[in-house]
């Protein structure tokens, strides 16, 4: 008799324990689906920078005439921007050019041999992506090479 | 007893194993995606600011890809330097004050049709880069009456 | 010894019963997430085939499981979910099979980029008067509209009534029709054209063209009344409007009102901001400028640009920015720029 209830017994503790361990095992697998789905939202938030780092590049109020490849910005035009209205066709962006060995800031006056444009200046809070681009001299007409910076805030 | 308690640690333990593959490789799936389209972009947009980017000699070495057509092409003098030396010497300061730090590049220059018609082939830059799995790359053609000539341009993590 | 059996076996009924139980709605719940996920992937795939034509203005083609319904400015919506599409001007027709193409406005100091997304299938053209305007407006239209000789899907193009007689062919793409199909009919004094009532399914749009405002048959399409080679207006089976250019006419064509209205907003935000960027260079500049008929033009230039900036309406901003357009070409001629 005591051997028939204690094996009825280990009978229920043992259906009881897999049925706990199958609901251990579902939320396992809820929160694995928060963790993918969360990676999935920051995921698009970089491939959104990606995105934004290509139009600028073709941007024509930044890019020359003629070079629809983009990538070749103007020094006049670049000097011309104002954060405001970037950030009403981009989003909350950062942006900054510059060209390397060239610590000039551009204002108005020195456009044209200037070498850091901080269209909307980068704030310690901010991370982003950096490409190659081209900038042309529109009075002596040479092309420089230089980064462009693109970010967001954190 | 001790049977059905050894069932019971033995179901707890293949269960948790199953967690712990399942969550482990779940956490290991890199954000490569991203990653690539970004690497990609940067190299195609390296290579074309260099071509494009002037060199201040002028004539027909006035721009980087001037340059280059020159170097593969004729390889005379501009000034007292070959095209193949300011190729050089250019690309080294060009994509040294551009190119990311952690970053490494390799340069080919070749003529179209190399593979088949041989012809001069200029390379600069880390060569091992060529065989490396992780390396991105961007390709260039450049047009110049009587042939043309082919650059392509692999970036990889140092 | 039975009872104990026997207990066991209803016990393990009762918990068979419940594990099937759960494990039945959650396979049913993570189906549903399969399915949603499915329809989100869609999208977001659309959304990077959009901003890939934006970026590189190379011609694309989508096909989904779901259909796009709707395209409610920032957000796509399909039966599947909602999916934001900001920043690009983008104009769409519910579908589930999308060719898709980056078309511009070129004002000659600035140019405006949007994606349009086209569903695969004819458009009938019915011109109910023979005349340069119209040839010129639809082959405007027709510019606008993608080619599809290296895509799956085909957008192609027919013309109409001759009596009930509808000509159009699959074969006859983008470039065909503009260049051989439309002169041929319209220098040919043996086809006069008619409206009739086109019912065929398979057709994506009808666009019927007049001189003058009239009762149209195809009254799911859309009447254009070109008044120059630019303008006129567009008459739908609701309401009356006014274009300036051949994208107003798709935006109706397209997506109807919501999509005139989105794209012209945000041409019309983008134009002055265009219009103040180019305004501060054009200062920047003139400053080297010594030549004095690029100096005159430049002021010239440069007071349309304050127009455009200040308009409150689009249409009277349309006249500055078209003799803003003027001044800068003759700029350009005379090597001021």
């Amino acid at each position: 008799m005591r051997l028939a209830q204690t094996n009825i017994m280990n009978y229920i503790i043992l259906t009881f324990f897999i049925i706990f361990a199958l609901l251990i095992f579902v939320i396992f697998m809820w929160s694995m689906l928060a963790v993918q789905v969360e990676r999935g939202a920051s995921e698009a938030k970089l491939e959104d920078l990606v995105t934004t780092l290509k139009m600028l590049s073709i941007s024509p109020y930044l890019v020359k005439e003629g070079y629809e490849e983009g990538s070749m910005f103007v020094d006049s035009k670049l000097s011309s921007v104002s954060c405001e209205d970037i950030r009403k066709i981009f989003g909350d962006i950062d942006v900054e050019i510059y060209i390397p060995g060239n610590s000039e800031v551009c204002e108005d006056e020195n456009y044209d041999t200037c070498g850091i444009w901080q269209v909307c200046p980068f704030s310690e809070k901010s991370i982003g992506y950096e490409v190659p681009v081209n900038i042309y001299r529109i009075n002596s007409k040479k092309v420089e090479i230089g980064i462009m910076k693109v970010g967001v805030h954190v | 007893m001790f049977k059905s308690q050894a069932e019971l640690v033995a179901l707890v333990m293949v269960m948790i194993v199953f967690i712990i593959i399942f969550s482990l490789t779940s956490l290991f799936k890199n954000n490569t995606r991203v990653s690539d389209e970004y690497y990609n972009l940067y190299a195609h947009n390296l290579l074309l600011s260099l071509i494009r980017t002037d060199t201040g000699y002028g004539g027909i070495c006035k721009s980087f890809a001037d340059t280059i057509a020159c170097a593969i092409t004729t390889n005379v003098n501009c000034g007292t330097k070959t095209c193949e030396e300011i190729v050089e010497e250019d690309l080294k300061s060009l994509a040294g004050k551009v190119i990311k730090e952690n970053m490494d590049y390799l340069l080919i220059i070749e003529p179209e049709g190399w593979e088949f018609f041989g012809g001069k082939r200029i390379e600069i830059g880390n060569k091992a880069l060529a065989n490396r799995e992780k390396r991105w790359s961007a390709n260039e053609k450049i047009m110049k009456k009587g042939s043309n000539v082919n650059v392509k341009l692999i970036i990889g993590l140092k | 010894m039975m009872a104990p059996n026997l207990f066991k076996i209803i016990f393990g009924l009762i918990a068979s019963a419940f594990i099937l139980i759960v494990v039945f709605r959650l396979s049913s719940s993570y189906m549903d997430i399969g399915e949603v996920s499915k329809g989100i992937n869609e999208l977001r795939g659309f959304k990077k085939i959009v901003n890939d034509v934006y970026t590189t203005g190379l011609v694309s083609e989508y096909e989904m499981g779901s259909e796009i319904k709707a395209y409610i400015p920032p957000n796509l919506v399909s039966d599947k979910g909602v999916m934001e599409i900001a920043r690009i001007p983008l104009i769409l027709s519910p579908a589930k099979h999308f060719i898709i193409k980056r078309g511009e406005i070129d004002v000659e100091w600035w140019k405006f980029y949007f994606v349009i997304a086209v569903p695969a299938g004819g458009i009938i053209f019915i011109p109910l008067n023979k005349t340069a305007i119209v040839l010129s407006t639809i082959r405007g239209m027709v510019e606008m509209l993608p080619a599809t000789d290296k895509t799956k899907g085909k957008i192609y193009f027919g013309i109409g009534c001759n009596d009930s007689d509808i000509f159009i062919s699959k074969r006859w793409g983008k470039e065909y029709f503009s260049e051989r199909v439309l002169p041929y009919f319209f220098y040919n004094p043996e086809f006069e054209f008619n409206d009739c009532l086109v019912n065929d399914k398979q057709l994506a749009f009808i666009i019927t063209l007049s001189e003058e405002a009239v009762e149209f048959k195809n009254k799911n399409g859309i009447l254009v009344i070109p008044e120059t080679n630019e303008t006129g207006y567009v008459l739908t089976k609701e309401k009356r409007y006014f274009y300036k250019n051949p994208l107003d006419i798709l935006a109706i064509l397209l997506g109807g009102e919501r999509a005139y209205n989105h794209i012209n907003s945000v041409f019309f935000k983008e134009l002055k901001i265009a219009a103040n960027f180019k305004e501060r260079e054009m200062n920047l500049l003139q400053r080297d400028i010594e030549d004095e008929e690029c100096k005159k033009l430049s002021d010239e230039f440069l007071d349309e640009l304050d127009e455009i900036r200040m308009e409150e309406s689009l249409e009277e901003a349309y006249k500055h920015l078209a003799h803003s357009t003027d001044i800068y070409k003759y700029m350009r001629l005379k090597a001021c720029v």
